[in-house]
């Protein structure tokens, strides 16, 4: 269960790489990633029972996500609608696209193949090939990510998130960074949704409630957990919260819980979590008061 | 030639009620090629306003802004960066507090250029930015790896001072940029701003509120009231200008 547990946590920590990068590196909460998480999965497994192979099944669903967050961008940019309400409208919007792409408000992939398909051959114990794959897609995106930053452009996007106006007096277009940013992180919000779809073996219209509190519970605990980090740590810190988080929630429901639970018991880690720092802080002063 | 010229620039916004309030009002000004010119006025005479326009923040309601040659009164806050550059009052607004100084100074160094995808290695460039740093004298050279956000009040504007003129740019606009700072760290940023517009031979407007500054600094010297420009002392009429003078037309401006 806990190699499972680990696989999944790698699928979903894309889903938090693809969060942070609005969210802590452009500084803006982004809800469009409700709707693109299950938009990829819908895209990914429509696609595979078409009969598209599941790599470009899976590049499909990415793309779709990506146009979703181009048009996110576009109204909160050029429409002037506030980022927030921006991504609620495209993430309502995008509920009618899924279920005119799948027909049906969720869709099975049945004995289609799958993406971890491609690793099933080699000798591995179960729920390896699910590792692998994670492991596989993390890495890749890490990399890119961290390459990414390290480029003029990149630093141009941090710079964005960092300091709008400055950015502007240097000459950076900060709209165009939110663009490429909202664009590029829905996309790989949608990859998360086409890979965790895969696995789970059907596509779920209703799959993306609750997938900003997830996405920032694997940002928050990488964050309580480990502190002072560079860039790249901070990514993987990303990674490791997501495992963590999974492993809660699985130990959660292996305590006997009522799954009908979860979300409030998510948004309760989640609200914990994000406390952790200010009462930390507190118990740190009342510890200097005494001593003095 | 002259290297800035503002041609009856205006800007009028909405009022409070249902009037209009005019901000800036038919401004007329010429900049030549190295002047050092400070900007006074008391609050709401429509100095920050002149710094937004030039610097393309704003938009004029009429009127011309010509710049090294080229009209840029409809032109991009980006376009307006590839010549000009700005010192804010705030040394929070100048930099980008969660990246390092070395990263601040390398965003710096491609004001106004075009971003692409082009890694760049900032160790090479280190060297450079120690060399620069060290300018300052106040230890900067030494926290090239921490981020600005860390750095003290004079360390931060200095910072944004550097970036500012990391590449000579044709024109610098100071907005105040030593007035949220201690008297020391003040008279340090105001004497690294001479030596680098001399150095670098700059044309520069400087707003600021010390009165002993705007008359140390700089050769021309401008006063706006009211989003007009009421006065413009010329080299020789700013030698012959005392503080008791400057402060009683400053008070009867009020």
């Amino acid at each position: 269960m806990i190699v499972s547990t680990i696989g999944q946590g790698l699928l979903w920590a894309l889903l938090g790489l693809g969060i942070f990068m609005t969210f802590r590196i452009l500084d803006f909460p982004d809800m469009t990633a409700e709707g693109t998480f299950p938009l990829g999965g819908a895209v990914c497994v429509t696609a595979i029972s078409q009969g598209v192979p599941p790599l470009l099944a899976t590049v499909l669903g990415v793309g779709a996500g990506m146009l979703a967050g181009l048009v996110t961008g576009l109204l909160y940019t050029k429409g002037k609608i506030p980022v927030i309400l921006a991504g609620i409208l495209v993430m309502s919007g995008l509920n009618s696209v899924i279920l005119f792409v799948m027909k049906s408000p969720n869709l099975s992939l049945l004995d289609y193949p799958r993406l971890q398909n491609a690793f099933s051959e080699l000798p591995l114990p179960p729920y390896f090939d699910l590792v692998i794959l994670g492991l596989l897609s993390v890495g890749i995106l890490v990399t890119c990510l961290y390459l990414f930053f390290q480029t003029d452009l990149g630093q141009a996007y941090i710079a964005t998130g960092d300091n709008e106006k400055m950015a502007r007096s240097l000459g950076i277009n900060t709209d165009r960074m939110k663009i490429l940013g909202l664009t590029l992180s829905n996309g790989v919000i949608a990859l998360s949704g086409a890979l965790v779809a895969q696995n789970d073996g059907y596509a779920d219209a209703s799959k993306g409630i609750g997938v900003i509190v997830i996405g920032l519970a694997s940002i928050i605990i990488g964050e309580v957990l480990f502190h002072e980090l560079s860039l790249l740590e901070r990514l993987l810190a990303v990674v490791v919260g997501s495992i963590l988080y999974q492993l809660l929630i699985s130990l959660i429901i292996w305590a006997g819980f009522d799954t009908t639970y979860l979300k409030i018991i998510s948004a309760t880690v989640l609200a914990i979590c994000l406390m952790l720092p200010q009462l930390r802080t507190k118990i740190l002063k009342t510890k200097k008061a005494g001593q003095v | 030639m002259a290297l800035l010229t503002l041609d009856k620039l205006t800007k009028i916004v909405s009022g409070d009620g249902n009037g209009e309030k005019i901000l800036l009002d038919h401004v007329d000004l010429s900049l030549a090629e190295g002047d050092f010119v400070t900007v006074l006025g008391n609050n709401g005479a429509g100095k920050s306003t002149l710094f937004n326009l030039i610097s393309g923040s704003l938009r004029p309601t009429s009127g011309r802004i010509i710049l090294a040659g080229t009209d840029i009164t409809q032109a991009s806050e980006a376009a307006h960066a590839r010549l000009l550059s700005r010192v804010f009052q705030d040394p929070k607004l100048g930099t980008a507090p969660r990246m390092t100084v070395a990263e601040n100074l390398s965003l710096a160094e491609l004001r106004g250029q075009k971003r692409a995808l082009r890694r760049r290695s900032l160790k090479e460039k280190l060297p450079e930015y120690e060399r620069r740093c060290a300018q300052v004298g106040n230890g900067l050279e030494r926290q090239l790896n921490t981020p600005a956000g860390e750095l003290s009040g004079g360390q931060r504007q200095a910072l944004s001072l550097l970036m500012a003129t990391m590449v000579a740019p044709k024109l610098l606009l100071l907005d105040e940029h030593t007035a949220a700072l201690d008297p020391k760290s003040s008279a340090q940023l105001m004497q690294l701003t001479a030596q680098l517009i001399k150095e670098q031979h700059l044309t520069c407007l400087m707003i600021t509120h010390r009165l002993d500054d705007a008359l140390k600094y700089g050769d021309r010297l401008l006063l706006l009231q009211n989003g007009r420009l009421v006065k413009d002392l010329d080299s020789a009429a700013k030698k012959a200008l005392t503080r008791a003078e400057l402060l009683s037309f400053f008070k009867a401006t009020m």
